[in-house]
């Protein structure tokens, strides 16, 4: 209708922008207390100028006041005539605060009372009287034709004229017609507020309200604006300048000003000496305007849904077309190349909506300092890892239970400042916002050093509540305790008093997290302080997603939920599962897991529920999920394979579907359910097996050991003597129990004969530096046997300890031996980490196991890049291939990967895939596309793309990796890489070698 | 105001809703085009593939309180509009204020008829027993050619979907001791 509708939200949303950027800077300001940092006031200054100015165009008084008092102050600061005082901090906050009210409601604004805020800086501005005085100019109609002759006024601070007539710039007046210069031109006001203040200063401006006599006849009629413009250009460029027709510019004769202003107001005081402000302005940088330009949510959400349409399509065209490939050249190279586009493509799109959580994390500063001012408390909130990145809508639910998280740290966990000086701790509490990826999530801590949670209490407050009953209160560790303040129902009306600490709406919190599908956790020492502990996916829009099929059905099961796959073979049910009254549970290792099947769950089957587990006679699937720090099997049909998929919302008829988080639409067109984990916990009201004294003492235990980073999952075994051994689950294959007696021996070596073949036993004692067992015929050996190995073999042991969560602290230097990759504490043992792959070497030096590195130039050792972000594997891959020859550079990431190699000359490249800052899908993007490393032999060692799951692999080729490796094979990664090295050597020798030149 | 409804075969019945609603009629369905929904009230016939956006997929049969579509093999999928496509002919007065939700949703549907201009006079209120199609998803009738036409009220047989799981729940509860 007219231009206010296309102009007035890109004014909301610009001005919103700026508020921003602020509020940060304001509460930068005042904690660096006496140092002002000239340059942030001079940035606050700006935003405010900026907000006022365009205000102006669209005569919202209300804001122009605010925002001219509010720059009024800072421009007192900037020239250090006012000190930055809490007060002064506490107004400017204030008048932030009024202005996005205001903003928000814009059409409403001319009605807010501004009048406190007002006054409170007013009196800010009055603490100076020299800025009291301002001077009037009048000015000639600027088109004596044209417009009516209506001389417009400008108040100026004398202050500020003083300062244009010493830096020797010239004053313009401005005068613009709203439609005709702006909205014909394409240009929003603040467009034109940039160009004035990229050539020089805007000081005032003006719009001719006398002329019209409300909004609704400013909407018709051609409105004009008067700005009064500061800047060194001469009058005949000042028009280019700006981009305006010349009869739009005069020039007012500052000197004239100036000394009629003088013949005012003899006799005052002397000028103050500000002789720094000259340089101040003259040194500002004009604005750097980085080119962007503003796409709206709707429209990149329909981006998004185009881009996973197109994935689809593009497999279902790689499916159609594969009969067609042999027969049709050059069909192959087509398709790879539309599929790598469309990949890229989908990623790219994806990016769009990441988000830094610095969003979230900057609203806090503000949270906590007026809620501790309010509470008396010092606090000071520390943040790190807002630049990670996070989709849009996980950002925006985040921010809910974060709130809740922070306010209630500051509410009821920091102390007061006299309480915490009794206890010995500073003065002022701290709480700590951090994030950071891991293993392809995001992890959050939200800590405090307040006075932590009693768990005792809690477990006295849950008992009172019916939440738990004495005896399992019983069993429960201390961190079982804290975690019942998770329990629906745990807080209610009554408030739980500060002894306890936290306790309001953690539930809440809980289902805000979950309902994201992550997970929470808390850990406190009472006196110390808490952390909770959140885990979130990286985006909500595409997950990598295991496919399963139950009663004919499709249904997929987020991979972040699966901790592994269980098969159970007809002739081992009977043995690995028990009955519980009317449940089934699983042994597995020393646990036992509740089983859910997923037939009887849904109702998959037909009729009757189907045959029971103990009566199947074919082998059990069992998904063992993991739900925060509760596990439990899923029994399904048949396991497909693993899919990268676009996440659909469930819709509104499905809503109370309590077993389905959303809905996927699959490579082959159908459409399927994603399964929600909490749900199915929910919906089988499963519990987990109540503990025995012995495990419940072992939890106690593991909970004081685990820290928050770095988990690796051990298995912790004996071999019947005081030794204790570890190795990492990923490295095992399976674990059998066997009768000694089964043991051959062909010329002294052991064998036995499983599944059909002859595998090698290896004995811990006979290669490690550890006492000696007794064994007999009649023991029951325990087996260990390793994932993919070129050989048969297994390692001989007693009985499973555990398996331990532990952030591994690897000691190599205590004990020490071929065979060892050092030792660990784990529960207060001392553990032994064997190194599998070396034993088997020591076992069986005839199978030749590892390819030693191929020669490289000139006789030196090549030299192979290992990124790779969990330390753990860090180090075994580094032995690996240091042991077999090869000189190894480490980048913890895939950024610092890059960083290297463009700093140093290698000869191969191994790449994780889930690594933070870059992922090796983008570092081998990178790679392959700079001329000089794109020669490179490059491989993928992951735990992506498990048995059978050939689309991950594919995928890999497709994105320019030469080998997709395993976790964590030592024969097989060394083959590849030795393999690798020499088809790129023989490549090098006939044409031109990357990488190293 | 003369509106142009879109007639289609139910079972025996005619059944009539403004064209303004529908987005397409889809041939498509089958057993394998449409996932079907675990533990689902019977209203709720599946999940279907339209172009990349998930279509929920309605048995009206069960919706109008008579057994549910046989073989969805031989029919069809009427699909309506969600909320923001028919927000246009709303704001411009031509279909009334109606609750459709966001999501796309398809009734199953024997075969399509027609389409007939009606005037707001033809719509008659509904007789007092008709056949086996429940009373509060009727807007009114239509007469045609010596044909009856049940004109259908799209929004109230969507509710009547999204109650069907307190339905569903209390009967599952009843059940259980």
């Amino acid at each position: 209708m007219t231009d206010f509708d296309e102009l007035l939200p890109a004014f909301v949303e610009e001005s919103q922008q700026h508020l921003q950027v602020i509020e940060p800077d304001l509460l930068t300001l005042e904690s660096s207390g006496e140092n002002v940092d000239p340059e942030m006031v001079n940035r606050i200054f700006r935003s405010i100028h900026s907000i006022k100015g365009a205000s102006g165009f669209f005569g919202f008084q209300n804001i122009g006041r605010l925002s001219h008092v509010m720059e009024n102050a800072l421009s007192l600061l900037r020239d250090g005539s006012i000190p930055l005082t809490l007060p002064f901090v506490d107004a400017l906050l204030l008048g932030v605060d009024a202005l996005k009210s205001m903003l928000e409601d814009i059409a409403g604004s001319e009605h807010f009372d501004i009048e406190t805020e007002l006054s409170a800086l007013q009196e800010l501005v009055d603490q100076d009287a020299d800025a009291r005085k301002t001077v009037t100019l009048s000015k000639k109609p600027v088109d004596i034709e044209t417009v009516e002759t209506v001389p417009a006024q400008f108040q100026v601070p004398q202050s500020t004229i003083r300062r244009l007539v010493e830096t020797g710039q010239n004053l313009y007046a401005v005068k613009i017609y709203l439609d005709h210069d702006l909205r014909k031109q394409g240009r929003t006001p603040y467009d034109f507020i940039n160009a004035m203040e990229t050539n020089g200063e805007f000081i005032d401006s003006f719009l001719d309200v006398e002329s019209v006599a409300g909004l609704t006849d400013c909407l018709d009629n051609e409105l004009a604006f008067d700005f009064l413009f500061a800047s060194n250009l001469l009058p005949g460029t000042a028009p280019y300048a700006l981009d305006l027709p010349k009869d739009r510019v005069t020039s007012i004769d500052l000197k004239a000003v100036r000394k009629k202003e003088a013949a005012q107001h003899r006799g005052d005081s002397a000028p103050k000496g500000h002789t720094d402000t000259a340089g101040r302005t003259g040194g500002r940088q004009p604005v750097q305007a980085e080119e962007k330009i503003r796409v709206g949510v709707g429209f990149l959400n329909e981006l998004v849904n185009l881009a996973g349409e197109l994935v689809l399509g593009r497999n279902q065209l790689l499916q159609a077309t594969l009969p067609l490939i042999k027969s049709t050249p050059g069909l192959n190279p087509v398709l790879q190349h539309i599929s790598r586009i469309t990949t890229e493509m989908q990623e790219k799109i994806m990016q769009l909506r990441m988000q830094p959580l610095a969003m979230v994390f900057d609203k806090f500063q503000r949270v906590v300092r007026d809620l501790a001012r309010k509470h008396d408390k010092e606090i000071r909130l520390v943040t790190s890892g807002g630049d990670v990145e996070l989709d849009k809508t996980i950002i925006e639910h985040l921010s809910d239970p974060l709130t809740h998280l922070v306010r209630n740290a500051v509410d009821h966990a920091i102390e007061s400042p006299r309480e915490r000086e009794k206890a010995g701790k500073p003065r002022y509490g701290t709480i700590t916002l951090a994030a950071f990826h891991q293993g392809g999530q995001v992890h959050m801590t939200i800590a405090d050093d307040g006075r932590g949670i009693d768990p005792d209490f809690v477990v006295e407050k849950a008992l009172e509540k019916g939440i738990v009953d004495r005896e399992t209160a019983a069993g429960m560790g201390p961190k079982d305790r804290i975690r019942l303040i998770f329990r629906p129902g745990f807080s209610t009306a009554d408030k739980i008093s500060d002894l306890s600490g936290r306790g309001v709406g953690m539930d809440v919190v809980l289902t805000n997290i979950e309902g994201m599908g992550g997970t929470a956790d808390i850990e406190s020492t009472a006196g110390q302080g808490a952390v909770i502990s959140l885990v979130l996916p990286l985006t909500l829009a595409i997950v990598s997603g295991l496919m399963i099929e139950s009663g004919n059905q499709f249904f997929i099961v987020p991979e972040v939920d699966i901790d592994e796959l269980v098969r159970v073979k007809p002739d081992e049910i009977r043995q690995r599962i028990d009955a519980v009254r009317n449940a089934y549970v699983l042994r597995l290792r020393d646990a036992l897991l509740p089983l859910v099947d997923l037939n009887r769950l849904l109702k998959l089957t037909a009729g009757d529920a189907g045959p029971d587990l103990i009566r199947r006679d074919r082998p059990l699937r069992i998904l063992v999920i993991r739900h925060a720090d509760f596990r439990f099997g899923l029994v399904v049909d048949r396991i497909i394979n693993t899919e990268e998929i676009v996440v659909k919302p469930l819709p509104r008829y499905l809503k109370r579907m309590a077993c389905f988080s959303g809905v996927s639409i699959l490579g082959n067109g159908r459409v399927s359910l994603i399964l929600d984990v909490a749900g199915i916990i929910k919906k089988a009201a499963i519990r987990r097996p109540e503990k025995t004294e012995d495990e419940a003492a072992r939890d106690r235990n593991r909970e004081e050991e685990t820290s928050a980073a770095e988990i690796q999952t051990l298995l912790v075994f004996d071999n019947n003597t005081p030794e204790r051994f570890a190795l990492p689950l990923e490295l095992i294959s399976r674990i059998e129990k066997v009768a000694a007696a089964r043991i051959e021996r062909i010329n002294d070596t052991p064998f036995l004969q499983y599944q059909g073949k002859k595998l090698r036993l290896v004995f811990l004692e006979d290669h490690l530096p550890v006492t000696r067992p007794e064994r007999s015929p009649d023991d029951i050996i325990g087996l260990i046997v390793p994932k993919g190995v070129a050989h048969p073999m297994g390692i001989v042991f007693n009985e499973v300890v555990n398996t331990a969560a532990t952030a591994v602290a690897l000691d190599t230097d205590s004990i020490m031996a071929p065979g060892l990759f050092g030792s660990t504490v784990i529960e207060d043992r001392i553990t032994l980490l064997p190194d599998m792959y070396r034993l088997f070497e020591m076992a069986a030096p005839e199978w030749g196991h590892t390819r030693k590195a191929p020669g490289g130039e000139s006789g030196s050792p090549l030299r192979v890049l290992l990124a790779e972000d969990t330390p753990f594997f860090r180090m075994v891959e580094k032995d690996y291939l240091t042991s077999a020859g090869y000189e190894v550079l480490i980048a913890e990431n895939g950024r610092q990967a890059l960083q290297i190699l463009e700093e140093e000359p290698v000869d191969a490249v191994i790449l994780d895939i889930v690594m933070p800052k870059m992922t090796g899908w983008e570092v081998v993007a990178a790679i392959r596309s700079d001329p000089r490393l794109k020669a490179l032999p490059v491989m993928a060692v992951t735990s992506m793309g498990h048995e059978g799951d050939r689309s991950v692999i594919e995928k890999g080729y497709d994105a320019g990796f030469d080998e997709w490796e395993l976790k964590l094979d030592k024969t097989r990664l060394l083959e590849k890489l030795a393999g690798m090295l020499t088809s790129a050597n023989a490549a090098g020798a006939a044409g031109d070698k990357g990488g190293r030149s | 105001m003369t509106r142009q409804i879109a007639v289609f075969h139910l079972g025996d019945t005619l059944l009539g809703i403004d064209i303004l609603l529908v987005k397409e009629i889809n041939r498509q369905i089958n057993n394998q085009s449409v996932s079907p929904i675990p533990d689902a009230p019977p209203q709720l016939r599946g999940l279907m593939n339209l172009r990349g956006r998930v279509v929920t997929v309605i048995d009206l049969n069960v919706c109008l309180n008579r057994p549910p579509t046989a073989d969805i093999g031989s029919a069809r999928l009427l699909i309506l509009k969600n909320q923001s496509e028919i927000m246009g002919f709303m704001a411009k007065g031509q279909l009334a204020d109606s609750a459709v939700g966001d999501d796309i949703v398809g009734f199953v549907i024997d075969r399509m008829d027609d389409v007939a201009a009606v005037a707001d006079d033809d719509i008659l209120p509904p007789p007092p027993h008709l056949v086996d199609v429940k009373e509060n998803l009727i807007q009114g009738v239509i007469k045609r050619d010596n044909r009856l036409i049940v004109l259908l009220d799209v929004p109230a047989a969507l509710a009547a979907v999204m109650g069907a799981w307190e339905a569903a729940e209390s009967l599952n509860n009843g059940e259980r001791p």
